[in-house]
């Protein structure tokens, strides 16, 4: 049956529907993993939370906006350095976490005047910023404190600044994705809109889903500088807030990561008309698609192909000369969702590898669709992998190499496998013809790693 | 000379010092041996503090969440704790405790966890009526304290839940508090040369593991049920940490007659000498040359640099109470100034603290502010107002950027320690540990001189 | 032909997003429009070109067509008549997989 039960799974079979292996002859219409569902309570899953979702992944990610946790002060602990998003700014968005610190009393009788006493702080405090996004979380949401009001306030007590909330919980939804959502969401309905930039190219664009990580935003950024066409807002890499507030005024929203932000695409279109193009940023083929489709989308074919043909002839060669070495080599990638279905073809194409086992923490059925279109015969997919699932998995398809958080590496590595950090990379960035070098590199460092193969060594026996 | 001991003058938390409650339950169980805790509530709760163990020690800990979603919100959770409970039992046959840590959600909810405890126990003694398996509640809501006292009231828990009359056992109980295994290691040395038989609990010495051959070195903890059971019959309980840890031992005095000692922390050579001292009075064992020895070695490097390099340097110190308590203790030992001491939690104890209280003495030619409630942009505000000059600043990664952005020599210490290799395994507690800090903090001046050029000659003929 | 059309949806599935966006409106449209302007491109014909969405239909096909030429050299070979009719038949089924027997519950949810 290729809706798989693992042994391990045997006393929670309902993970029965969340695991697929390929087979021949197969269409997504007869199997498809259920995705974005209840969690089983303690199975070791791999997922966070809602408040995960729309901080640490999006909003945290922007350059200029103060960050106000209103809560206890653990979530603004654990989504402080937890992330690789630099910026142009200096790194604001990495320096520093702000938090409302509820305390016991505020549970009790309500927490909107410390929260207000805290963001009149905050604005005090760091006085060239002048935005800020507030979080909700699982405690302010239980004693259902008014945030809209508190804002309201402040805006007009200070006069220059501007203020978005977010309702994330951490037990809103069943992930992270109800938080990319729900930010998503509000941010168009409440900001786009509210801003205006000033124009400065008759192709203007949207780069939406790619959140900088080791600096992909701003490579893409310079692919864009050097066609000529202006950037109105990545969102959110390397932003600042009233960019994203000026979303409306691109001609075109291509979209990398679908999962946490093809809301906002869907919505640019329904509300404004901008087409949203998904593409592909990861993969040193799929760049080239993707630079082309810019290109004939603007009209400015001819350039597109010049840009293209420069890196191809940079870059291709050290591409193939990785391309020699990791070609039959296996993978296993469990990260969130996209990076799934990002990543399979481009590794077969690029590099002749095999992706062999595919795990995602808060993917929908929309990315299993996906993933299983494009990914090989006989690999498996999860949906929301679990620790003892990871083992069994590994047994059955003895990869080379996993793309992983750092924690679950550090799992691997005990079975004498190694990582690379599948979400803030090892040496990135990985986006872009130069990234997917440097994917390659990275690879090719950790699967010939002496490391690996000593470990194996026992060194007492002859 | 003055000594100011104040709170934070802000409400809002901006870089804090501290994560919340159940970060420090978990901390302390994943130190049990056979046990994975359920963390009863939203994802993140559980998945962010793996990963901030992760970063601090490079390895996986197994940790459970109850997977809190929305109708638990309105409906109340205690089902998923259940299920949660009996998911592990099931899927883990050789675990021997569940502690079910609650959080901010489940606190406000107010699920009565007692119950729980019971379903559970009723389905245990149904499905497996041969297996020793425990499970009880640890009640650590965010809104209050933070990680300091989770742990404190984890182990407290742990003690009333476990603890067991029986015959007299003859060892010491040491209680460690948030400790690295570079310190476990460290005191079992102590002890081993004192012939001192010694109950460590926790002993998260195994947490620094290997990479073997039969892919058998998965970070655990050591501490059993029976460890735990025995502390009630020991002849004397030390905490090393009175605020992680000092309330079990006072309980065991307390129910069990088992005199406790929670005040000497054995960081810096007086309070090591302090600790040893009690050990020996406690046990009747005698102390052994080694310990002299091992003493002198460490006077000897602490004498090479005192009064070169050390003398008048200002400090600033951050993280666990005890942990900046020793240091500033054993700095002032070494000649430095600690003029800035920050207590990351509203601990009300911190101001009528007799060691604290001690500074005003001891503090002999400097002033010194001790902030509590403090978060990191209480330092960072006095350097950049420059009303405070600092040479150096011990504490947990988290700060990192004030070492980098105001190119102050930093030493990490305590909890996590992410950003530099290898901190946990070396010891800060007891003679080594004297010498590591002293030789650390030498180390991070010396290098600070040569990349600013400020007398780096000085370092040619030393 | 019918493994020509095979050829066409496998190398669609392998490669393409627009078959999967997030509901049955968009991802029916998608499929019907990129496709009919594959067909029309290589017969020389014209493509709307008027509004930013017909630009990326444009810009899709374009560049897919393109991609099938380069991938498969009996491309060359075929008429326009054939091409029009292994874009229909690719457009049944992806529409079949994508819109009307997909598994995917969410496709039908009426708001974004």
């Amino acid at each position: 049956m290729p809706m798989t039960l693992l042994e391990c799974d045997e006393t929670i079979p309902e993970r029965k529907r969340h695991i697929y292996i390929k087979a021949e002859g197969e269409e997504t219409t007869e199997f498809l993993p259920a995705s974005n569902i209840n969690t089983i309570p303690g199975s070791l899953s791999e997922r966070g939370c809602s408040y995960c979702g729309a901080k640490l992944v999006i909003g945290g990610v922007l350059k200029d906006t103060i960050q106000m946790v209103h809560g206890p002060i653990g979530c603004a602990y654990n989504t402080w350095h937890t992330k690789r998003y630099p910026s142009d700014n200096d790194n604001f968005q990495l320096k520093y976490a702000w938090s409302s610190d509820m305390k016991e009393s505020n549970v009790v009788f309500g927490g909107e005047g410390k929260l207000k006493k805290s963001i009149m702080e905050a604005f005090r405090e760091f006085p060239e910023s002048k935005r800020m996004f507030i979080y909700t979380t699982c405690a302010t949401a239980l004693i259902g404190d008014d945030l809209k009001g508190v804002v309201k306030t402040v805006e007009a007590e200070l006069g220059d600044v501007d203020i978005f909330c977010v309702e994330c919980p951490g037990f809103a939804g069943v992930s992270q994705s109800k938080g990319h959502h729900v930010l998503n969401i509000e941010w168009v309905n409440q900001k786009v809109g509210t801003y205006e930039q000033e124009i400065t190219s008759p192709y203007t664009i949207n780069i939406i889903g790619d959140y900088n990580i080791q600096g992909d935003s701003q490579l893409l950024s310079s692919y864009m500088e050097e066609l000529g066409i202006q950037v109105i807002a990545h969102f959110t890499g390397n932003a600042t807030y009233d960019e994203c507030r000026s979303m409306h005024q691109a001609k075109l929203s291509v979209t990398n990561c679908a999962r946490s932000a093809g809301y906002i695409a869907n919505e640019l279109y329904r509300q404004y008309g901008i087409p949203r193009m998904d593409v592909d940023t990861w993969g040193f083929d799929y760049c080239k698609e993707s630079m082309l489709k810019i290109g004939a989308f603007f009209g400015i074919d001819a350039k597109a192909q010049a840009f293209v043909d420069k890196k191809i002839a940079e870059l291709k060669p050290q591409l193939d000369w990785y391309k020699k070495r990791l070609k039959g080599k296996k993978v296993a990638i469990w990260t969130g969702g996209p990076r799934l279905w990002h990543w399979t073809k481009a590794l077969e194409d690029d590099l002749g590898m095999e992706v062999v086992a595919m795990s995602s923490k808060f993917g929908h059925q929309e990315d299993f669709e996906k993933v299983i279109a494009r990914g090989r015969k006989g690999a498996v997919y999860i949906d929301d992998g679990n620790e003892l699932e990871f083992f069994e998995v590994i047994d059955m398809v003895k990869p080379d190499l996993i793309f992983t958080g750092p924690r679950v590496g550090d799992l691997v590595k005990k079975l004498n496998i190694p990582y690379i950090n599948g979400h803030g990379y090892h040496n990135g960035p990985y986006m872009g013809f130069e990234g997917a070098v440097n994917m390659a590199r990275d690879m090719y460092n950790a699967i010939y790693s002496h490391t690996y193969k000593l470990s194996q060594i026992d060194i007492r026996e002859a | 000379m003055p000594v100011e001991i104040k709170d934070k003058d802000r409400a809002g938390n901006v870089n804090p010092i501290f994560n919340c409650q159940p970060c420090g339950a978990q901390y302390a169980v994943i130190g049990l041996k056979d046990c994975i805790g359920l963390v009863h509530g939203g994802q993140g709760c559980c998945t962010f503090v793996r990963l901030m163990f992760a970063q601090h020690f490079k390895e996986n800990f197994d940790l459970a969440s109850s997977s809190l979603h929305e109708d638990a919100a309105v409906f109340g959770a205690m089902n998923k704790a259940r299920e949660g409970c009996e998911v592990l039992a099931r899927r883990y046959p050789d675990i021997r405790l569940i502690p079910m840590i609650t959080t901010c959600s489940t606190e406000t909810i107010g699920d009565d966890m007692d119950s729980v405890k019971v379903q559970v126990d009723e389905y245990l003694a149904e499905n497996f009526p041969d297996r020793d398996l425990r499970v009880f509640p640890i009640h650590t809501p965010s809104y209050a304290g933070s990680q300091v006292k989770g742990y404190d009231t984890a182990i407290l828990t742990l003690v009333q839940q476990l603890a067991k009359r029986g015959e007299a056992n003859g060892k010491i109980n040491v209680f460690t508090g948030w400790i690295n295994p570079g310190d476990v290691q460290e005191l079992k040395y102590i002890l081993a040369e004192m012939k001192v038989d010694a109950n460590i609990l926790i002993d998260t010495i195994s947490f620094d593991s290997p990479m073997l051959p039969d892919k058998s070195g998965f970070a655990r903890g050591n501490t059993t049920v029976e460890d735990i059971e025995e502390s009630a019959n020991a002849l004397g309980s030390i905490a090393l940490y009175k605020y992680e840890g000092g309330n079990a031992a006072k309980y065991l005095e307390r129910l069990y007659k088992v005199p406790a000692e929670t005040d000497i922390i054995p960081i810096g050579i007086e309070n090591t000498d302090k600790f040893i001292k009690k050990v020996s009075q406690m046990t009747g064992k005698e102390i052994p040359y080694s310990l002299v020895e091992q003493r002198g070695k460490a006077l000897d490097a602490i004498a090479d640099l005192g009064h070169m390099f050390l003398a008048d340097k200002k400090v600033a110190i951050y993280g666990d109470p005890d942990l900046v308590i020793g240091l500033a203790d054993f700095c002032i030992e070494c000649g430095m100034q600690p003029v800035l001491l920050l207590f990351g939690d509203d601990l009300k104890a911190y101001k009528k603290d007799p060691r604290i209280l001690a500074y005003e003495e001891k503090a002999a030619n400097f002033d010194m502010e001790v902030i509590c409630n403090a978060d990191l942009w209480d330092l960072e505000s006095r350097l950049k107002d420059e009303s405070l000059k600092l040479d150096l600043i011990l504490g947990h990664s988290k700060g990192r950027y004030i070492s980098i952005d105001y190119g102050i020599p930093m030493v990490r210490v305590g909890f996590p320690t992410f950003d530099r290799a290898g901190v946990y395994k070396h010891p800060v507690i007891g003679y080594k540990g004297a010498e590591y800090l002293a030789e650390e903090i030498a180390n991070a001046i010396f290098t600070d001189m040569e990349y600013k050029k400020d007398k780096e000659w000085k370092l040619n003929v030393w | 032909m019918e493994e020509k059309v095979q050829f066409v949806y496998n190398f669609i599935q392998e490669r393409c997003l627009w078959q999967f966006f997030s509901r049955n409106w968009d991802r029916e449209r998608n499929i019907k429009c990129i496709l009919q302007n594959v067909a029309s491109l290589y017969s020389g014909e014209d493509v709307p070109k008027e509004t930013n969405l017909d630009k990326c239909y444009y810009a899709d096909a374009k560049i897919l067509l393109q991609q099938l030429q380069e991938q498969y050299s009996w491309f060359a070979e075929l008429t326009a008549k054939d091409v029009k009719q292994i874009c229909d038949t690719v457009t049944e089924k992806l529409i079949c997989i994508a819109v009307t027997n997909s598994l995917n519950a969410e496709r039908t949810l009426e708001y974004y």
